[in-house]
């Protein structure tokens, strides 16, 4: 404070410095903080969206670079996008359950998904477009790790929608992409997973992931497919879906699916990131 | 590219896989201790620099997603000036859409939300906040930013520089301009206020 200020004057602008300082956020806020994934480099090899658009703004060169800035900018932002929209859902405590989702990982011996198993939640891919069988990517998946792979995973529902979706498509099983036109007039299921419920689905389907078990996260994806209430994380796993199959060597599907993905959403934030999955590998006819 | 005899078989976890699952761990701990110790920070930074409580949570959040995709560069002494770079672009751009929305303002929505009663202590508070908040909206964000970071943040001169990057000669003039406006709004706002018969 100036000192030809009255002393009067100097005690209200403290008390004022003061009550700012005072002011904390909800308890609430950092339980929100601690959901967001930190991901500097995913396991499936593929750069987070936001350095992929980062690099593309270095490639267009200094005479545009402020343009480039703001793409990098944008898209570093739209890479949380997904995650950053369903945290703005009112915070309470994580009601995920054993029963919801299945147990965290701690037996010593984690059970693989059957491949009948696989092939009720996930139809086989047609060989012509694809070559390749049902148990082919459960046999590629490399063993996943005791410490992290999933225990059990609860049967899959009889009739997912997924299947019904790809097999009449003939083509390799993945869900619908998000916000696909398609999906809108398709019936609905009841609810089962609450939003955080597939917060904590997906979170944990990266996580297998990352640990190497594909088959794993795969068998996640499926059940998020199944349970999910609403069309609101579709995209975030249609993207991890597109990531899984490509770390599980499954690089046509995963083109496949990431062509779908940008085809019926060619404005989403996620696309970016999908379209790097089209880029090196072969096209499906 | 090792020859095949040399990777590992299957189930066996490499030195790879178990330096690749260790890492996320690690990112993950040390993300939740960066929310941990700068979180407050960060939002009450966002809440003086003029983000009403519900956008500063927003601004919060999406500060810390960018951070936890750039966790290589919010490390240790590098963490706050990041943070703070994208804190003051984050709430610049929030500002922006606020204007462009031009819905309900947010100080309108924080009084709707703090009607509920409060003791008195409670309540003064409140109002001394929000006569911060009215006069630091009056401040350009040069002088705001570096009024905030001294007297409620209470950092010295060299850590406002370091968090700016400006030379500590120009924040010592910034901080005295700062202060010398911060004065004579509240002095004029002091006026006003006794000439109308309320309490200051």
């Amino acid at each position: 404070m100036s000192d030809e200020r009255s002393p009067e004057l100097r005690e209200l602008a403290q008390r004022l410095f003061a009550a700012g300082r005072a002011e904390r956020p909800s308890p609430a806020l950092e339980r929100r903080m601690l959901l967001i994934e930190p991901s500097h480099m995913d396991r499936a090899g593929a750069p987070p969206a936001s350095e992929l658009a980062a690099s593309r703004a270095r490639r267009i060169g200094s005479a545009r670079s402020s343009w480039g800035r703001w793409v990098a900018l944008a898209a570093l932002l739209a890479g949380g996008t997904g995650l950053w929209l369903q945290l703005r859902a009112p915070v309470r405590p994580l009601s995920i359950s054993a029963e919801t989702v299945g147990p965290v990982a701690s037996s010593p011996e984690p059970a693989r998904p059957d491949p009948a198993e696989r092939a009720t939640s996930a139809p086989a891919p047609a060989p012509a477009a694809t070559g390749e069988s049902s148990a082919a990517p459960v046999l590629q998946a490399p063993r996943p790790r005791p410490a992290r792979a999933l225990e059990r995973m609860p049967p899959p529902a009889p009739a997912p929608r997924a299947m019904e979706d790809t097999s009449e498509r003939g083509a390799e099983v993945e869900p619908a992409p998000a916000v696909a036109p398609a999906s809108a007039a398709e019936p609905r299921r009841a609810p089962a997973l609450t939003l955080l419920d597939e917060i904590e689905l997906l979170k944990r389907a990266r996580s297998a992931l990352r640990a190497g078990d594909g088959a794993g996260a795969l068998v996640l994806l499926d059940r998020h497919e199944r349970e999910r209430a609403g069309d609101s994380l579709t995209a975030e796993a249609t993207l991890l879906r597109i990531e899984v199959l490509a770390a599980l060597g499954r690089k046509p599907a995963a083109s496949e699916l990431a062509q779908r993905f940008v085809r019926s959403n060619p404005n989403h934030a996620l696309s970016d990131r999908a379209r790097s999955f089209i880029g090196g590998t072969p096209q499906v006819p | 590219m090792r020859p095949l005899s040399q990777l590992p078989c299957a189930g066996d976890p490499g030195d790879e896989e178990i330096a690749a699952s260790a890492e996320p761990l690690d990112e993950r701990e040390n993300f939740a201790a960066l929310v941990r110790s700068e979180l407050v920070w960060v939002w009450r930074l966002l809440r003086r620099i003029g983000l009403s409580s519900a956008d500063a949570d927003d601004a919060t959040q999406q500060v810390f997603l960018v951070a936890s995709r750039r966790s290589a560069e919010v490390r240790g002494a590098s963490a706050r000036p990041f943070l703070y770079g994208t804190a003051i672009r984050v709430a610049a751009n929030a500002r922006r859409a606020l204007r462009r929305r031009r819905d309900v303002p947010s100080e309108a929505v924080d009084a709707a939300v703090a009607s509920e009663p409060l003791p008195d202590e409670l309540l003064e508070q409140r109002r001394q906040r929000e006569l911060l908040d009215a006069l630091l909206a009056q401040m350009s964000p040069e002088l705001r930013r570096v009024l905030v970071l001294a007297e409620i943040e209470q950092l010295t001169a060299k850590q406002i520089a370091e968090l700016e990057g400006l030379p500590a000669g120009t924040v010592a003039s910034r901080l005295r301009r700062a202060r010398s406006t911060f004065d004579d709004l509240l002095e004029r706002w002091q006026r006003c206020s006794t000439a109308r018969g309320g309490r200051p």
